[in-house]
């Protein structure tokens, strides 16, 4: 590992262990400045110029589900989010298609491992939250379904 | 130029493996081998079940790109995991590992691995991982799909149009390697590591940075629809890749949500 590598991986394993948001360090003519905008995604910016442009960061869960009567199928892991299993091919489910705990519903991809994420529940999707090649977090809602009564 | 035959019995001789390469079965043609292995892993007693084929007509890699490879020139090879205790990071690393070790041991030739899983021989591609898992309550299957280029020449990779140039095991060691002795080598480094993803995180880890090619080298990654390109100053197989960004800055990405796209 390179010691820049290393010294930016400090910085973010402290930042998590004390729950800090933002770092500048100065050393001479170099500056290291990280920002943490959520929990999970360390965003660097600056070494050694000011006002580099900040990156948005990853995805984050949203807030509490507003729709009535709804469910989210949410992701297992965090990853990219893929409807369908090429770029060409069909989705595996639209909206108006019924599911059962076994269908399969997208591949959410981690480190190039293609996971089939199954729904885990039955019911009718009503909303398609994610877009093909979207960063999703752990525990993200990717459809919403009317459940099955 | 005809090139020597996949035999299981030539495989399976004197394997001495704990899982993987339980059973070996090879076949002339298939769609793809991966699909051959889905079909397989729904029984458990399948678990380490090796699949060959000497050639797929549907072989594919990534996100529907396809796996070029003529009959009888690649190491075409899909494995069936029904029960590890790996961690799913772990088991790409492992793999990668695996396959370069045994490139390395069979063939003279110094592999390397693209962050996170190609095997790359002069900075060209060699063999590719596809690795797909069915997650399920309690319960996650994988097959590990595998493929090597072996027989082919120069003429095959100036045909493609390929994201990264591709090259063959013969072309850059200078002779002709037996598919059957680099086939035996394989099972035999992929029951080693893939066991030790389950046991050893930190063996694995230290093993892939020997052997990772990215430091100093330009590349390209996508990161939530995004391409950003800069200087790569610093790989951790889990955590990400730190990139000098071209346009200011120094970014570190998250390993799971991003792909290198270009690698010069």
């Amino acid at each position: 590992m390179s010691d820049n590598l290393k010294k930016v991986q400090e910085v973010i394993d402290l930042m998590k262990e004390n729950d800090l948001i933002e770092v500048e360090i100065v050393d001479g003519d170099k500056k290291i400045l990280v920002k943490r905008p959520s929990a999970t995604a360390p965003v660097v910016t600056g070494v050694p110029m000011a006002a580099a442009p900040v990156a948005p960061a990853a995805g984050t869960v949203p807030a509490a589900d507003t729709d009535e009567g709804l469910e989210d199928i949410t992701s297992p892991i965090v990853g990219t989010f893929y409807a369908s299993p090429s770029p060409d091919s069909k989705a595996f489910v639209a909206v108006g298609d019924h599911v059962d705990a076994d269908s399969v519903v997208c591949i959410i991809e981690a480190m190039k491992v293609m996971n089939e994420i199954k729904a885990e529940a039955s019911g009718t999707i009503v909303k398609v939250v994610c877009k093909a090649g979207e960063a999703v977090e752990f525990g993200q809602a990717l459809f919403k379904i009317t459940p099955d009564r | 130029m005809s090139f020597e035959k996949l035999d299981v019995d030539i495989i399976s001789e004197g394997l001495r493996t704990k899982v993987i390469g339980s059973e070996v079965v090879v076949f002339k043609n298939t769609s793809s081998t991966n699909d051959i292995a889905w079909e397989y892993s729904g029984n458990e007693a399948n678990n380490g079940l090796a699949v060959f084929s000497e050639q797929q007509s549907k072989g594919r890699g990534r996100m529907g790109s396809k796996w070029l490879s003529k009959s009888g020139q690649s190491l075409l090879c899909s494995i069936v995991l029904t029960n590890t205790k790996a961690k799913p990071q772990l088991l790409t690393l492992g793999c990668a590992v695996a396959i370069a070790e045994a490139i390395q041991n069979c063939c003279e030739v110094e592999p390397r691995i693209k962050w996170p899983n190609d095997i790359i021989i002069a900075g060209k591609k060699a063999a590719g991982i596809l690795l797909e898992s069915r997650i399920g309550k309690g319960k996650s299957d994988y097959v590990i799909g595998i493929g090597i280029n072996c027989h082919q020449d120069q003429a095959f990779f100036a045909k493609q149009k390929l994201q990264i140039p591709g090259t063959s095991i013969d072309i850059e060691s200078k002779k002709v390697v037996d598919r059957n002795e680099l086939a035996k080598e394989l099972l035999g480094n992929l029951d080693r590591w893939v066991e030790i993803a389950g046991s050893d995180g930190g063996k694995i880890l230290e093993r892939w940075k020997q052997l990772s090619s990215q430091i100093g080298h330009r590349i390209t990654v996508e990161f939530n629809k995004q391409r950003f390109a800069g200087n790569c100053i610093g790989v951790d197989p889990v955590k990400g890749i730190i990139l000098q960004l071209e346009k200011g800055g120094v970014r570190m990405f998250e390993a799971a949500q991003t792909t290198i796209v270009k690698h010069l």
